[in-house]
């Protein structure tokens, strides 16, 4: 009973977790249909940015939680202004552009923080004990604050102007170009969002996995692995396929080892993939 | 001269091909300069970037279908040309070509279930075949040692020298076959599928074929040169079926300039040297490195070669608004 009730809490904190990162993952791809492989550096870059203002500058956690988002939010954004724009339409390009920035960042990280992991402390210490299971404050902060920015981002896209501007662009970029939408500020936009939401994830679990410069690479191919088991440009599939994820993931760490979890969603991806390649929710689109 | 004539004509054809030999000779005379031992590892490495580089661009850079999973072949023809010497007692000349069928049959497995999808999605499951044999590597401890991987395999040759001209004729085999076919109607098809892949579908090509048959050479390649690694490290790690190494092959072709033969040479030459020469530089090397990658692909998109050609026509006078 407890390790059922584990795997549920702890696949819904992660499967939270993962949906943070994952949404912002297939916003840009849905919208600008580019493969940003620098997203996990995004999480790894929040997470680093926490550190370095929490625990280095001693400032209190709500401010820089936020500057470290906004921060991240900011590199997001002249990653696409200054590389991603002036050749936005080669595929292969972008793939490797971006991948190239997740190295240089890697490495930056790596020469300035070295390559130890950095503990942050908690936000909030204490644990609360649930049939048996403990879970920390902080996992369940997480969770919470995922929950919430995801909706946020759904209430953002489905009802704001700003928000209906970008899944114009998403839809039609030439028909979102004769009503009067600037669709390169809207990939902007976009990107900045992604960013800080990966940016959110890498804060809040920065406590609970601490900062290493290697951080960002699984995160990102789970996000790939999320969106396409959901579903290019699919907001609800990436939210399903990231709590599907988690739950797997943890069931497979409980009950046989976590040396095996990580190859659940790499399985996943390949028979997805193979056998059913316009993913498992999306009505057959495929680009 | 119009594109055709510049890749299929006879005039540029004989003039790469007195290129291609000044470089064999290069390679093979170098040996007499370079007396240091050191000197002649660190060419080894870079003959065998140079095949890896060049093998991914066959695929990647011909048809534009980015291999994001080539140390899958590397790493699995490495561990199978291991396993076979270790407890088998098998050498190198034998492990060697084993070590390439094996990359061959994984390549045509692979190649036939993906290479349907397209673009980043091909990407994505050729990272994913690596990493699940990374992940793979790490934990089978029993058998392939796990994170530790394998030690005390045969190595290649007695010498550097012998492994310097081993890897050295290899490469310059490697670099002829994908020169040649680079100019036959087989590269030309690939090159068509790069230009557009829905244009030659509709041209009656059955571009899927094509792909697979060119991922079974580049995997063939690669695994040769896997097999070729591990008796010259006489160990085996994990590491070979890491995504940073299929990343850094990737880098050394972009880098060079993808979809020609000089470039993934150039790239391999130049980022090994790069990399060994920034050594005394210390923790700031990677740093310094990575930055001069993105600089290369944000200012060259096309890669270094580009650069150079435009360089040395303008310095011969032949910059007249020509396309290549």
């Amino acid at each position: 009973m407890t390790t059922l009730l584990s795997i549920l809490v702890l696949g819904t904190i992660w499967g939270a977790v993962y949906s943070l990162i994952a949404v912002g993952f297939t916003l840009i791809f849905g919208v600008a249909g580019i493969i940003n492989l620098s997203h996990g550096a995004f999480y790894m870059l929040g997470a680093y940015l926490a550190y370095t203002f929490m625990t280095l500058l001693k400032i209190n956690v709500p401010l820089s939680a936020v500057m470290a988002v906004v921060g991240v939010a900011l590199i997001g954004m002249a990653i696409d202004h200054f590389g991603i724009r002036p050749m936005r339409e080669r595929h292969a390009y972008v793939l490797i552009l971006t991948l190239a920035f997740a190295l240089f960042f890697q490495e930056l990280m790596y020469g300035i923080y070295g390559p130890y992991g950095k503990p942050v402390q908690s936000f909030v210490g204490g644990e609360i004990i649930l049939g048996g299971v403990h879970i920390s404050y902080q996992k369940l902060i997480t969770l919470f604050v995922a929950a919430a920015f995801v909706a946020l981002l759904w209430f953002f896209i489905k009802k704001t102007k700003t928000g209906k501007s970008i899944s114009a662009v998403a839809q039609n970029k030439d028909a979102a170009i004769l009503v009067g939408i600037q669709y390169e500020k809207a990939y902007r936009m976009t990107m900045g969002i992604s960013a800080a939401l990966a940016a959110v994830a890498g804060v809040f679990i920065s406590p609970i996995l601490e900062a290493v410069p290697t951080m960002w690479a699984f995160p990102l191919f789970k996000a790939f692995a999320i969106v396409i088991i959901g579903g290019l440009g699919s907001l609800e599939g990436a939210i399903i396929a990231s709590l599907l994820l988690g739950y797997s993931e943890t069931l497979v760490s409980i009950l046989i080892s976590a040396n095996y979890s990580d190859m659940v969603y790499l399985i996943a991806i390949i028979l997805v993939l193979v056998l059913r390649p316009t993913g498992l929710l999306s009505k057959g689109r495929r680009s | 001269m119009n594109r055709y004539e510049d890749l299929f004509g006879p005039r540029m054809f004989y003039r790469r091909l007195l290129g291609l030999a000044i470089f064999s000779a290069v390679v093979l005379l170098a040996p007499l300069v370079v007396e240091d031992p050191y000197y002649r590892e660190l060419l080894f490495l870079c003959h065998y970037y140079v095949i890896l580089a060049s093998s991914w661009d066959l695929l990647s850079g011909f048809t534009g279908n980015i291999n994001f999973g080539h140390a899958f072949f590397i790493g699995g023809a490495g561990y199978t040309g291991a396993v076979l010497n270790l407890n088998l007692g098998w050498q190198p000349w034998l492990t060697l070509p084993i070590g390439g069928i094996t990359a061959a049959l994984c390549g045509l497995v692979v190649g036939t279930v993906t290479l349907r999808l397209k673009g980043p999605y091909f990407a994505s499951v050729t990272f994913c075949f690596g990493a699940l044999l990374y992940k793979w590597l790490m934990v089978s401890s029993k058998f392939l040692g796990g994170e530790e991987g394998l030690s005390g395999i045969v190595p290649l040759t007695d010498s550097p020298l012998g492994n310097y001209y081993l890897s050295g004729l290899f490469m310059l085999a490697v670099v002829f076959i994908l020169y040649f076919i680079s100019k036959s109607s087989f590269g030309l098809i690939l090159r068509s599928i790069g230009e557009n892949e829905t244009a030659s579908e509709g041209s009656g090509i059955n571009t899927t074929y094509y792909k697979v048959v060119a991922f079974i050479i580049s995997a063939a390649i690669a695994g040769v040169a896997g097999a070729m690694y591990a008796h010259a490290q006489m160990h085996v790690g994990p590491e070979m079926a890491h995504d940073s190494l299929s990343a850094l092959i990737l880098m050394m072709a972009v880098v060079g300039g993808m979809g020609s033969i000089i470039g993934p040479i150039m790239g391999a030459y130049l980022l090994t040297l790069v990399n060994e020469t920034l050594r005394f530089m210390g923790e700031l090397r990677l740093l310094i490195y990575s930055g001069a990658v993105v600089a290369v692909i944000f200012f060259a998109p096309k890669g270094l070669l580009e650069i150079f050609s435009r360089a040395i026509r303008r310095l011969i006078g032949q910059e007249r608004g020509k396309v290549i």
